[in-house]
């Protein structure tokens, strides 16, 4: 893998460590999505010639940049407790810019999956990057499908999707360490 | 075989394994790589629409399910309480409320008793859509100013609302009465159980004749209330009884409210009525106490929602 690839993949990492991070002092988070969007945007950039998922990614990276700036004024997330009073709008908000993270993160790992076919990855980290993927892409869509039966839903159920939702966090993580993981191999 | 030789196996075997192990690894990655691309592009494309499609549904589905669920108001219980003017009282009284969305009561007042102050307290009582809310006014008749003693039934109040002006609402009956008490008749015991069971054990100060017990409501309660009366003789069946100095009466009561049906949103207090006379053939009115536990069970309050949201 070239320096620059391993490059890449070490600031991806740290870019993805932002959104997944949300630390807050006050109202002010000190991970601001936005500086990890642009951090992906701009390794995204080094590599768009490689591969076409990669440019696609860049453009997603670009609307989550844009997306996540209103969040330096106010709160995104929606408490459970508060879940059936948030105007529907936020809700959009919410789950549009998770669909759009997830999308981004996929297609970044399938470009990277790609160029592994041409490199030397070793076969376990191929097949990690493969199943994680695959988890992550399947978790999410429960996430999304049961995310609006919280409405109705007993808290009982409520756990159970904050579990899942904790399961995502997890698998974003071992996403993140094999960013970290390729960097270092030679 | 010589230990040398077996030495030269062993590597060669070794050799032999490792390049195996190589070649099955690349075997292995070739077919992870294959087999992620292989899914043809044709069902790939109809995943992602459906998939879509259905998390569509799933937010009408529930946004359409929760909405049903709320009530237009806030909707008052029917209360069916007695209340004394001669004394210090209090009536309580209790409101469905949807629990985020929709319009809260802010405020309470009774028209004919404008001096009856009541404090709204937090819900305590929590359902999935709705909170149960309770408010609670002190009141005592003699308080300036003092009022006509002349019975009084409340059926409305005003409430006041979070949003939007405030409306007259019906809340059932407030019997407002002045009585002193003077009975001959001491309590000496009561209970009652979440079944809607009750007793009430009183003793007589003095030799009087039980001629008469009814109870408030009666009218509406005929078949939701059953009571029976048990003298040291015995049950009562037939009246006037007579009653010595010391001895004992219990009142065995039972609630019988149906719970499928709006009679389960009613709340009472009320009394037995008792009318006897002493020796020197004085007549009393005396009142004895019937406790009553309302409780609501989320299957009825959703029954309610659904029915409509509104009590006849």
């Amino acid at each position: 893998m070239s320096p620059s690839l391993r490059s890449v993949c070490r600031r991806l990492g740290w870019g993805l460590v932002f959104p997944l991070l949300d630390f807050r002092l006050g109202s002010f988070d000190i991970f601001p999505d936005f500086v990890g969007y642009l951090i992906i945007l701009l390794a995204l950039n080094h590599i768009r010639a490689m591969d076409s998922h990669f440019r696609y990614a860049g453009w997603l990276a670009l609307v989550l940049l844009l997306l996540s700036l209103p969040q330096l004024i106010f709160k995104s997330s929606i408490d459970v407790e508060q879940f059936a009073v948030a105007p529907l709008g936020m809700h959009a908000y919410v789950q549009a810019t998770a669909i759009l993270h997830v999308w981004c993160v996929i297609l970044i790992f399938r470009g990277l999956y790609r160029i592994g076919k041409a490199t030397t990855i070793p076969p376990g980290l191929a097949a990690a990057v493969d199943s994680s993927t695959k988890l992550y892409m399947a978790l999410f869509a429960i996430q999304l499908l049961f995310y609006p039966f919280m409405l109705n839903m007993e808290d009982s159920v409520v756990l159970v999707l904050q579990l899942s939702s904790l399961f995502i966090l997890f698998i974003e993580l071992l996403l993140i360490r094999v960013l970290f993981r390729l960097s270092l191999i030679v | 075989m010589g230990p040398a030789l077996r030495g030269k196996t062993s590597v060669g075997s070794y050799i032999i394994s490792s390049k195996v192990v190589n070649w099955v690894n690349e075997r292995g990655r070739e077919a992870l790589y294959i087999n992620s691309d292989s899914r043809p592009e044709k069902k790939k494309k109809y995943i992602l629409p459906i998939f879509l499609l259905i998390v569509t549904a799933s937010w009408a589905g529930n946004i359409w399910y929760y909405y049903s669920m709320q009530l237009d108001k806030p909707v008052f219980l029917k209360h069916y309480i007695t209340l004394n003017g001669n004394q210090d009282d209090w009536i309580e009284l209790s409101f469905l409320e949807n629990r985020r969305i929709g319009k809260k009561v802010t405020g309470i007042e009774l028209e004919k008793l404008p001096q009856l102050r009541f404090e709204i307290h937090p819900p305590n009582n929590d359902f999935k859509y709705q909170v149960m809310r309770k408010a609670y006014g002190f009141w005592n008749g003699e308080e300036n100013p003092p009022m006509e003693k002349e019975p009084l039934i409340i059926t409305e109040a005003t409430v006041y609302y979070s949003e939007g002006p405030p409306e007259k609402v019906p809340i059932g009956e407030i019997h407002v009465m002045w009585e002193r008490s003077e009975g001959l008749l001491e309590s000496i015991s009561s209970g009652g159980s979440s079944e809607g069971t009750g007793q009430y054990t009183v003793i007589a100060e003095e030799a009087i004749t039980l001629e008469q017990v009814d109870y408030s409501f009666s009218d509406r309660l005929n078949s939701k209330f059953e009571f029976s009366v048990v003298s040291p003789n015995g049950p009562v069946t037939e009246m006037p009884i007579q009653l010595d100095a010391g001895d004992t009466l219990i009142f065995d009561y039972a609630w019988k409210i149906p719970s499928d049906t709006a009679t389960a949103f009613e709340v009472y207090r009320t009394n037995f009525l008792l009318t006897y006379t002493t020796g020197d053939g004085e007549i009393i009115h005396d009142r004895i106490p019937i406790s009553f536990n309302h409780y609501l069970s989320e299957n009825q309050v959703n029954w309610f929602v659904r029915s409509g949201g509104e009590l006849p």
